[in-house]
């Protein structure tokens, strides 16, 4: 009973799709976190299907009037993102604390949404940007909608958002064991004029959340461990997200 | 499946299974430089470059490297070494080793992408390779100077820098808040040299590593870095549940499966009672313990094993072997499980000796000196404090691994990752019905070992199944079973009760402790006894009094972990001394110097404690203090920390930060150095025809530089550079007998023992020379310069010497061996300092800067002394501030995992600075004292006691997780 059945490397989204629907198969980004589990169970029968030769990364910029928007695509590794300089500042500092260096080489965009961790702060981050995403044969729809549903399915293709213009403005604030850890509660803010911002949380709920006004926040109900309690957990999202609409509003 | 990919710029074709990972298919290409840290990528020791970029191989299926260019660590081995090589070395930035070809290849990616980088740069390249040796301070000043030598630049020769003192070596000093000490690097040693401590040739210089060439080129160094032919692996099944009886095991179908080759459980191997702890012969009771058992005592307890071709049949095999359990109630907690109520974890008829089985008791150890209740009621105040502290793990990156396989004689060999070989061979042979003589152990390199290694943990199970088998079998720990079945740091409850006369001296110390064995005693006994021996002899007072229970519970087992006692009981005795310092409204330092030991001083209660404790009867003369730097180690602390900010109310309250308070902590730290009259090194050297030596020693370098030390130790006897000196270690056939690399032993009992067999080579090199040179007195002669040389200034060089004593006259092969046990146990003394930052808000506490200021004797190599103590502070805060078990409803570790159980890693660091400040310990070899586990020591007190300093809250238990320092300060008033 071997854990790995079949490897495939399509060539194209549509034979990526059809060897998807296959019983048993896996949709493989960089594998960071699908390969270990994978390999534990040495009877799964897993069938790898690795989208690293269909075409989806890069990164683009497209401007339309004043607008400029930038579409990472899904196959982008999370070190091109650092390396980009069409990447917000904020990103590339998410993309740092997400992972250490020698997985984000390895771990892509795409497989960072689809894995959804409620302890994202680079999901998070594009969270508060009101990033959208692509999903292959579907229409763009935006990132929360994604986290929020219930069974998502499809091959994420791209990520996208609105470049920052000038005057807005972006923070964010962590709480963890150490400074780069995984944080128990994370804030990301984002503001794109004076006066109205939104804030991401990680560490509160299964996904990462997107809170618009701060009495949204009394409506948290985290799940604790042995990191953060619960009420510790809605503290610390009172104490993070007051402190990051401060700095946005400063 | 066949894949294509560049290897070493070589293009490769090659046939995968679909399950092998790429790290698998790297080594069984031969590139061994590319080593196991886990399965899934977080340790980064496996790290290679892919297409340009550092990545981890372990969490990547092979088949994805179809079509990619890949470069290891020997694409760039060349005869000499690559200028990233060079700066490791000349650096000292690896111990180990096990993990720097990856931070070599790094370093290559960084510096062709960024020739200048800032050191944020560097510390986020290494982000990804997990390093417990370290502390990332050399490799991180190794990049630097890379990168400076491929700008084209000079670096200046790397090595210490000499401080003058600021003491006269026995009284404090005011600092000067304006001293701000040496501007140097902080990878630099700070030496303060004594004027007793005589300049050398060799020791005391900052030599390069002897094994420092292999292990910047990855070549084979490791156990599995060697591989003999036919060679199954291993896998072993665990338990699910964290207390059960097995009623029957039905290992029917796994036997079945091809591609195995035996399965052994209790049915059908021998039940002999055993205690893992690699200790002195005779190993302390209760012998707890058989190989296959049919009761588990905690999840992960061993349950079977199974020998098979690969590792995913004998995986599948284990899911095969049907077990049925019966499941027992379960307990963790040290106090909980004495209750009446509580489960009996040993209720077995054949383990004798244990204190009180039906109520977990494993021993109770006690010893008194004085009259600590008079002492007590006579005290104008008596404190009373009790102290949680937690089970951790010692993470070495190089996980335990065993090959074992019968020789041509049909003997049993067991190439293992051990720190005690010589303890292994004795323990391992009536477990497998052998002679000593039919079992040889051999210890590689080993990647970390930090006491885990200090146990016959895994070479049981590879030897019945080499056995069984009569092939070659290796067993691998995976990243899982390191957490929940190798060893850990005891946790402990600890109440000191302390009597205290107005003035302040100390009239009466009680320490009581409840120490958590886990399941088996191994080292319960001698751990506990450390910290009885550490709590109570670093202050002076009359009377003391040690009371302790060591228990069973179903925790993963605790073992031996680098302090071995001391970090908890010193965690503890700070905190406590800290606390009463400030209740009678006194300077903590003052109140502590007032009472610590001084030199002269009797160690009062040690003699009482320890594996071979003597009654006071039988006792003529204490052991006493016959060195202490203290003071010195303090006024160099004080000026690194910036010590007088503690008493600003506007740096502890920064104005423009509401929510943050600041704070400087200090601890007193106290080590010892061997264990008197118990260990043991052993040492023998010859001389080669063109006059270097081979120097063979039992001792095992866990990557401390031992083998370093050592040798430099007989290059300064026998007037040779150390380069002259080959030193091997260790193979329980060929080299003396050590106890083992662990009680900050080795270079004070296994460095005197190479002292002596050098002077006995010196001395018959000299009686030769005095022949050749026809002079009358053979000790008039000098050995230096790799030359005998008499007071007329005639001379015959050493390789002369050699030849005629192997060619031409009076044929002999000059050689000398020796072997050392102390009655001594010189204490190293060292300063903690800790500057910490904290969020009142959050309960967020940040480590600014750690500072250890070190009475180390005489440090034989600066560089690996520094080095120990940077890689033994990153531990301890570890233990402070982030490491901890977390447990579920079943009593199952949930967190057994690098992340979720959060180590350390380079971009996260505080800032260190070490000092080496020196004494001459008389009875240490060229003045050494121990350095390796005091690093260990002071951190969690520190950073305990700058909390108070930051915020007035006095904190009893570790971590100093977010949520436990919020918990305390959100009930105080700040």
């Amino acid at each position: 009973m071997p854990s790995v059945l079949a490897y495939h490397r399509p060539q194209s989204l549509d034979e990526a799709q059809k060897l998807a629907s296959e019983k048993n198969a896996v949709l493989i980004g960089g594998g960071t976190l699908v390969i270990p589990q994978v390999l534990a169970n040495p009877s799964s029968e897993t069938e790898i299907i690795d989208l690293q030769s269909v075409g989806l990364a890069g990164i683009t910029s497209e401007s339309e009037g004043s607008e400029t928007s930038i579409k990472i695509g899904a196959m982008s590794r999370l070190s091109d993102l650092i390396n980009n300089d069409k990447i917000p500042h904020l990103l590339q500092e998410l993309c740092s604390k997400e992972l250490p260096s020698t997985l984000r080489t390895q771990a892509t965009i795409g497989g960072t949404i689809a894995e959804r961790s409620s302890e994202s702060i680079l999901l998070s981050g594009f969270l508060a940007l009101n990033a959208e995403i692509q999903i292959h044969e579907k229409n763009w729809i935006p990132l929360n909608e994604y986290l929020q549903s219930s069974s998502p399915t499809g091959i994420i293709t791209a990520i996208k958002f609105s470049s920052p213009s000038h005057d807005s403005n972006s923070c964010f604030h962590t709480v963890g064991r150490t400074p780069m850890d995984v944080p128990i509660v994370s804030a990301v803010g984002y503001s794109e004029s004076k006066g109205k911002f939104q804030v991401s949380l990680t560490g509160v709920a299964e996904v990462p959340t997107l809170i618009t006004a701060a009495d949204e926040l009394a409506n948290l109900n985290p799940q604790g461990d042995f990191r953060g309690s619960s009420d510790y957990r809605k503290h610390l999202a009172s104490v993070l997200y007051k402190r990051v609409s401060e700095e946005l509003q400063a | 499946m066949k894949i294509s990919f560049s290897l070493n710029e070589q293009q490769i074709e090659t046939e995968i299974e679909l399950h092998e990972t790429l790290l698998q298919l790297l080594r069984q290409r031969g590139m061994i430089s590319v080593r196991y840290g886990s399965d899934s990528g977080e340790t980064g020791a496996g790290a290679v470059l892919i297409d340009g970029k550092l990545t981890s191989t372990d969490c990547m299926l092979a088949a994805q490297i179809d079509g990619h260019d890949v470069i290891t660590v020997e694409w760039f081995n060349k005869p000499e070494l690559h200028p990233i090589q060079a700066a490791f070395v000349a650096t000292g930035a690896m111990q180990s080793g096990y993990s720097t070809p990856a931070m070599i290849l790094g370093t290559w990616e960084l510096l062709n992408r960024n020739p200048n980088p800032t050191e944020h740069e560097v510390r986020d390249m290494l982000s990804g390779i997990l390093d417990r040796e370290t502390a990332y301070v050399k490799p991180v000043e190794a990049v630097m100077r890379a990168a400076a030598l491929m700008r084209g630049e000079t670096n200046e020769p790397f090595g210490p820098v000499y401080l003058p003192p600021l003491t006269d070596g026995k009284n404090p000093v005011d600092v000067s808040p304006t001293d701000h000490g040496p501007d140097a690097s902080p990878a630099v040693p700070r030496v303060v040299p004594s004027k007793d401590v005589p300049d050398m040739a060799v020791v005391g210089k900052p030599e390069v590593k002897v094994d420092a060439v292999r292990l910047v080129k990855g070549n084979p160094a490791f156990t599995d870095d060697f591989e003999e032919r036919g060679q199954l692996i291993a896998k072993v099944l665990r338990s699910p549940h964290a207390h059960a009886n097995i009623i029957d095991i039905d290992d029917t179908k796994a036997v079945a499966l091809p591609g195995v080759h035996a399965v052994i459980h209790y049915k059908n191997t021998p039940r002999v009672k055993y205690a893992s702890g690699g200790q002195s012969w005779p190993n302390p009771h209760p012998h707890d313990q058989v190989s296959f058992d049919n009761k588990v005592r905690h999840v992960g307890d061993r349950v079977a094993a199974v020998a098979a071709e690969t590792k995913e049949i004998a995986q599948a095999a284990l899911d095969l072997i049907k077990v049925e359990y019966e499941i027992l109630p379960y307990v963790l907690d040290e106090i909980e499980t004495m209750e009446p109520d509580s489960p009996v974890i040993h209720d077995e008829a054949d383990t004798e000796e244990i204190y009180d089985a039906d109520r977990n008791i494993v021993l109770r150890i006690e010893a008194e000196r004085g009259d600590v209740e008079k002492g007590a009621i006579e005290a104008d105040h008596v404190f009373e404090d009790t102290f949680k502290v937690h089970q951790v793990q010692q993470v070495p990156i190089e996980p335990h691994i065993s090959v074992a396989w019968l020789d041509s004689d049909e003997r049993l060999v067991v190439r293992t990752a051990t720190q005690v070989p010589f303890h292994v061979r004795r323990m391992l042979a009536p477990l497998i019905g052998r002679d000593i003589k039919d079992v040889r152990v051999i210890k590689p390199r080993i990647g970390g070992g930090f006491g885990a290694k200090q146990e016959m943990l895994i070479e049981d199970i590879v030897a019945h199944l080499a056995i069984a088998t009569r092939r070659p079998v290796k067993l691998e720990l995976d990243r899982s079973e390191e957490f929940i079945a190798s060893r850990s740091r005891h946790p402990q409850t600890l109440t000191f009760t302390t009597g205290v006369e107005d003035s302040g001296k100390l009239v009466s110390q009680k320490l009581r402790l409840i120490g958590n064995t886990g399941p088996y005693g191994t080292h319960g006994q001698t751990v506990q006894t450390v910290a009885g021996l550490r709590g109570l002899t670093s202050y002076n007072a009359e009377n003391k009094k040690f009371d302790c229970d060591v228990v069973y519970t179903n925790t993963p087992v605790a073992g031996a972990y680098r302090g071995y006692g001391a970090p908890q009981a010193e965690f503890a005795l700070e905190a406590h001394m800290e606390d009463i310092a400030h209740s009678l409204g006194k300077d903590p330092i003052e109140f502590k110097r007032q009472n610590w030991v001084k030199v002269g001083d009797e160690l009062n209660i040690a003699p009482h404690l320890g594996e071979r404790a003597v009654d006071p009867e039988d006792i003529d003369e204490y052991p006493k203090i016959t060195s202490n730097g203290i003071e010195e180690c303090i006024a160099q602390g004080k000026r690194s920390i910036k010590w007088h900010r503690k008493d600003d109310p506007e740096w502890v309250s920064p104005k423009d930060q509401p929510n943050i308070r600041r704070g400087l902590g200090f601890a007193f730290c106290m080590h010892g150095t061997a264990i008197p009259f118990l260990d043991m090194g052993g040492c023998s050297i010859k001389i080669n025809d063109d006059g270097s030596f081979n120097m063979l020693v039992g001792a095992t370098d866990l990557g401390t530089g031992a083998d370093t030390v050592l040798g430099q130790i007989a290059a300064e006897v026998l007037g040779v550079p150390l380069s002259d000196i080959q030193v091997y270690s260790s193979d329980t056939d060929v080299t003396p007998f050590d106890t083992g690399a662990y009680a900050s032993s080795t270079t004070y009992i296994s460095g005197t023992a190479a002292k002596l067999a050098a002077e006995k080579v010196r001395e018959r090199i000299k009686e030769r020379a005095a022949k050749m040179l026809n002079i009358k007195e053979p000790c008039s002669i000098e050995l230096r310069d790799r030359k005998a040389i008499a007071p007329d200034g005639s001379s015959v060089s050493i390789e002369d010497i050699a030849m005629e004593a192997f060619h031409l006259e009076d044929h002999e092969q000059i050689m000398g061996t020796a072997s050392y046990v102390s009655p001594e146990c010189p204490a190293p003394f060292a300063a903690q300092f800790a500057e910490i930052e904290m969020d009142i808000d959050t309960g967020q506490v940040t480590i600014i800067k750690l500072v250890m200021a070190v009475d180390c004797g005489v440090a034989i190599n600066p560089v690996t002394a520094s080095g120990q103590v940077e890689g033994g502070m990153l531990q301890a805060l570890g233990y402070a501030h982030c490491e901890e078990y977390a447990f579920d409803e079943t009593g199952k570790m949930i967190n057994d995992s690098l992340g979720p159980y959060k180590i350390y890693r380079a971009d996260e660091m505080p800032d260190f600075e070490v000092f080496l400040v020196q004494t001459m310990e008389d009875s240490g070899p060229f003045g050494a004292k121990a350095v390796a586990e005091i690093p260990k020591d002071g951190v969690a007190p520190a950073i305990r006691n700058a909390i108070i300093n930051a915020t007035g809250v006095a904190i009893n238990e570790i971590p100093f997780t977010p949520e436990r320092v919020w918990q305390k300060i959100r009930k105080s008033e700040i």
